[in-house]
């Protein structure tokens, strides 16, 4: 009897990987004396999974080495430079403000080069972190900042609820930030009422990355540096596919995110793998503030914490896959599609503007359909909620006609921005907490952060404040542009 | 209290779809389901009226309601179109009994034409034959390499416009990752496209696309269409198996996520200035191929000769003997009408 399975016929795929992967363990006995791959000294402290042995001393200029070329080739970085640093408290932005504070420590006879400002977001409150746990945190980020003489800031995730983005930078090693209740309050709200950990988890990020480019421009930093190792890219990789986030790939894992136009996000741990973490740690006796198991579990179902699993998973039966992902996504773009129905006058400047998201700041491209590709999830998913739940059977025939379906849909939104507009005049404050409708944040939000809201237990008050105002901005403007529409040439 | 349909026809619920999470009675979700692949049919112009279609069939579930609703679908709404089931048969004493009795009853139940090609017919090899040539331990390889082209193959035969086969959303979903993890652009790219093929070729088409696995089962449970229902006896390579999961997993966590890891594919491209590894035709047979001479020529060529172990054994003895290979006319009755059909397809039948 054949003993083909079709997927059996992946051996043959995929034999490089599983060949050129080594045995999972990191530090193990070894039979033979070994020699520091590098300098041929005999006393070998670090072993990697690759196979390579080194001595301490080796081992860290390799590392420092890795961490200069992926700047330097880059060319994105400038003497004299502030840069801000995002610390979250985990292992690799451990390394990475270590590595930065004794790189400028050491070549201290040599100007020194960038100024560097670290800022830890303090999202306590969206995790269910109690103020006792929250300040025990601050303390040792304080301590932290003192040894490596680093000028560290605090920012608490309230402040993404109030209109006033980051008004004094706190120092961490001021007293907790007084922050009102009522924001607090607020930010718990707004996570509550969200459907999911998924939900919950990728509105932090996307809220924790606001925060960091506004403290960025109030620090007057221009660059951003992210701690994302190689394997924290794979997992961004897989996480960014799985919630219909593939298109924003060549900003979410690149080295050099050029999404806004002030400040630039580099990643410069691209390169360092898992070994590289530890083993530097160890070398240097760090310790994390956050140890992986006891605190990231805040949001155990989400699809970046089941992602995160798989990706570790496989990082330690397959060596090269951690590689493989991030390198795959280098090669990938955002399709560019001609919008068939594209019937505006406006220039491109103010078009383009229209399609970026509010929340993550990104391109929605959601419902292009092209001769290539004429059909489309988004158009599908919007197809099966009309059969699901309208009665009428003469809707399927209508359907058969793509921009029907599209014609449906906009003029749902039609109708709710104009009850917004409506809104807008008899009170203007109660407005975000009123009137958004689920129609409304479809339309300025991409495919990926629609998801986020989808099946929110309320749709109104869900929104920080920021969003429902870059909302009404933006409807303004639409409404302005219609009514000049005519002499705009 | 019992829950109303969401479509509000004023019965009550019966199931909860489990990709929009919708309630619905048993005649509305079958409304839906439906539909939906009618919208796909008709949004992506699967078919040209007049056109020969062949459903791909292996008396799977997919196969199975991919068979019935086309059917359906083609009678409710005048595609027009000359449908017939297409299954190839391997010759493996004993193996295909049963899902070829399944495809039978189908046959039978939905009036629909059947055609089984056989591999002799398709390579002048039955498995058996290759095995008693080759032995037990490689017997795989060619299965795998031989099934790639046979529908194709077939559908060349058979002059066929197109070959409908039953891939669904989470089939995939489930391609997409896997050609993230093995790093494989170029099929990235391909895999979410409901319409493989050029112009003057054989176009392959999934009108199961945006149909969830789960709701294929409902609707053929719920229709008790008969299928051959047996799980894969073989169990996927470790690591297929753990992306099979790892999708598993996102699903329950978020149902939507089939089809946003689809979105995702659909709104890539590979980066301008990338070179995509070529992909070109089959010298002899004139199919899609990455070599000069295509595996499933090379090993046909080794059987034919006496030399069983072509194409199985490591690359300069293969090379060598393709350098022989390409030297040699091409005498091969295969009709190379086929430009641009994908030469490996992830799962192409649900075998
Ligand atoms: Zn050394
Ligand atoms: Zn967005
Ligand atoms: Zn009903
Ligand atoms: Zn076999
Ligand atoms: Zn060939």
């Amino acid at each position: 009897m054949c003993t083909l399975n079709l997927s059996e016929y992946d051996t043959f795929e995929i034999e490089k990987i599983t060949t050129t992967s080594f045995p999972a363990t990191t530090i193990e006995a070894h039979d033979a004396v070994p020699f520091c791959k590098k300098c041929g000294n005999q006393e070998t402290q670090v072993f990697l999974k690759n196979g390579n042995e080194y001595c301490k001393r080796c081992f860290l200029i390799i590392l420092r080495h890795k961490f200069r070329a992926t700047l330097s080739k880059s060319k994105s970085v400038h003497r004299n430079e502030s840069i801000l640093v995002a610390h979250s408290g985990k292992a690799n932005s451990t390394l990475l403000l270590h590595l930065i504070a004794t790189d400028t420590n050491e070549s201290i006879s040599k100007k020194p080069q960038f100024s560097f400002k670290v800022l830890y977001i303090d999202d306590g409150t969206a995790k269910g972190r109690s103020i006792k746990e929250r300040e025990s945190i601050q303390s040792a980020l304080a301590k932290e900042a003192e040894n490596l003489q680093l000028t560290m800031y605090i920012l608490p995730l309230s402040n993404c609820v109030t209109d006033s983005i980051c008004e004094e930078m706190q120092l961490v090693n001021a007293p907790l930030m007084n922050t009102t209740t009522s924001e607090n309050t607020t930010v718990q709200e707004i996570f509550d009422n969200l459907e999911n950990d998924t939900a919950k988890d990728e509105l932090l990020q996307q809220l924790r990355l606001k925060l960091l480019v506004s403290a960025a421009r109030k620090l007057n930093c221009n660059k951003i540096f992210i701690a994302d190792a190689s394997v924290d890219l794979a997992v961004k990789v897989l996480g960014n596919v799985s919630t219909g986030r593939g298109s924003q790939l060549p900003f979410n894992v690149a080295f050099s995110d050029t999404r806004y136009k002030d400040v630039t996000l580099l990643r410069p741990l691209r390169d360092f793998t898992r070994d590289d973490i530890t083993g530097y740690l160890e070398c240097y006796n760090l310790h994390p503030i956050f140890n992986c198991d006891k605190y990231n579990s805040s949001f155990p179902a989400s699809i970046r914490n089941v992602t995160k699993n798989f990706v570790h998973k496989l990082d330690s039966e397959f060596h090269s896959t951690v590689p493989t992902i991030y390198r795959t996504s280098e090669k990938l773009d955002t399709k560019r599609m001609e919008c068939e129905n594209s019937n505006t006058k406006i220039d491109d400047n103010v078009d383009s503007d229209n399609n970026i998201c509010v929340l993550c700041e990104l391109t929605s491209n959601s419902s292009y359909l092209s001769k290539e590709q004429p059909t489309s999830v988004a158009q599908a998913k919007l197809f099966s909620k009309l059969v699901s739940t309208v009665a009428d059977t003469s809707l399927s025939m209508m359907a058969t006609n793509s921009l029907n379906i599209h014609e449906l849909s906009s003029n749902e939104q039609i109708k709710s921005t104009n009850a917004l507009k409506k809104e807008e005049h008899q009170c203007q404050s109660d407005i975000h907490k009123s009137f958004l409708k689920q129609s409304i944040i479809e339309k300025y939000l991409c495919y990926g952060c629609r998801l986020i809201f989808l099946n929110s237990k309320q749709v109104d008050n869900i929104l920080p404040n920021f969003i429902s105002n870059a909302i009404q901005k933006k409807s303004q403007i639409a409404h302005l542009e219609k009514e000049i529409s005519d002499f705009l040439l | 209290m019992p829950i109303p349909c969401s479509r509000q026809c004023g019965k009550k619920a019966i199931l909860k779809r489990p990709k929009t999470g919708h309630t619905l009675c048993k005649e509305c979700f079958f409304y839906a389901f439906e539909n939906e692949i009618h919208n796909t049919i008709t949004q992506g112009k699967l078919f040209k009226p007049g056109d020969k279609v062949a459903i791909g069939a292996s008396g799977g579930k997919d196969s199975t309601v991919l068979a019935y609703v086309l059917k359906t679908l083609n009678e409710r709404y005048q595609y027009e179109i000359d449908l017939f089931l297409l299954s190839i048969d391997e010759g493996i004493t004993g193996y295909r009994d049963d899902s070829l009795k399944t495809v039978q009853q189908n046959k039978d139940d939905y009036g629909l034409p059947l055609k089984i090609l056989s591999y002799k017919e398709l390579y002048g090899w039955t498995m058996d034959e290759i095995v008693a040539e080759i032995g037990k331990k490689n017997n795989c390889t060619f299965c795998g390499v031989f099934r790639r082209q046979a529908l194709d193959r077939g559908a060349a035969l058979l002059g066929v416009d197109c070959i409908a086969t039953g891939h669904n959303a989470d089939d995939i979903a489930e391609t997409v990752l896997m050609n993230i993890l093995r790093g494989d652009i170029a099929r990235l790219q391909r895999c979410t496209s409901i319409v493989t093929a050029g112009a003057d070729c054989i176009r392959r088409c999934k009108p199961l696309k945006y149909a969830y696995e789960k709701e294929i089962v409902m609707y053929a449970y719920f229709k008790q269409l008969v299928y051959f229902s047996t799980e894969c006896v073989f169990a996927p390579n470790a690591y297929r198996g753990h992306a099979r999961t790892y999708l598993k997993d996102l699903e329950r966590i978020r149902p939507s996520s089939i089809l946003d890891i689809i979105h995702s594919g659909e709104t890539l491209q590979v980066k301008e200035g990338i070179k995509l590894p070529e992909r070109r035709n089959c010298s002899r047979c004139g199919f899609v191929s990455s070599q000069e001479i295509c595996k499933a020529c090379i090993m046909l060529e080794g059987l034919n000769r006496g030399l069983p172990k072509l194409g199985i054994g490591k690359s300069t003895k293969v090379k060598r003997a393709l350098e022989s290979i390409a030297k040699d006319k091409c005498n091969d009755k295969c009709n190379g009408k086929c430009k641009d059909n994908e030469w490996i397809e992830e799962k192409d039948l649900e075998f």
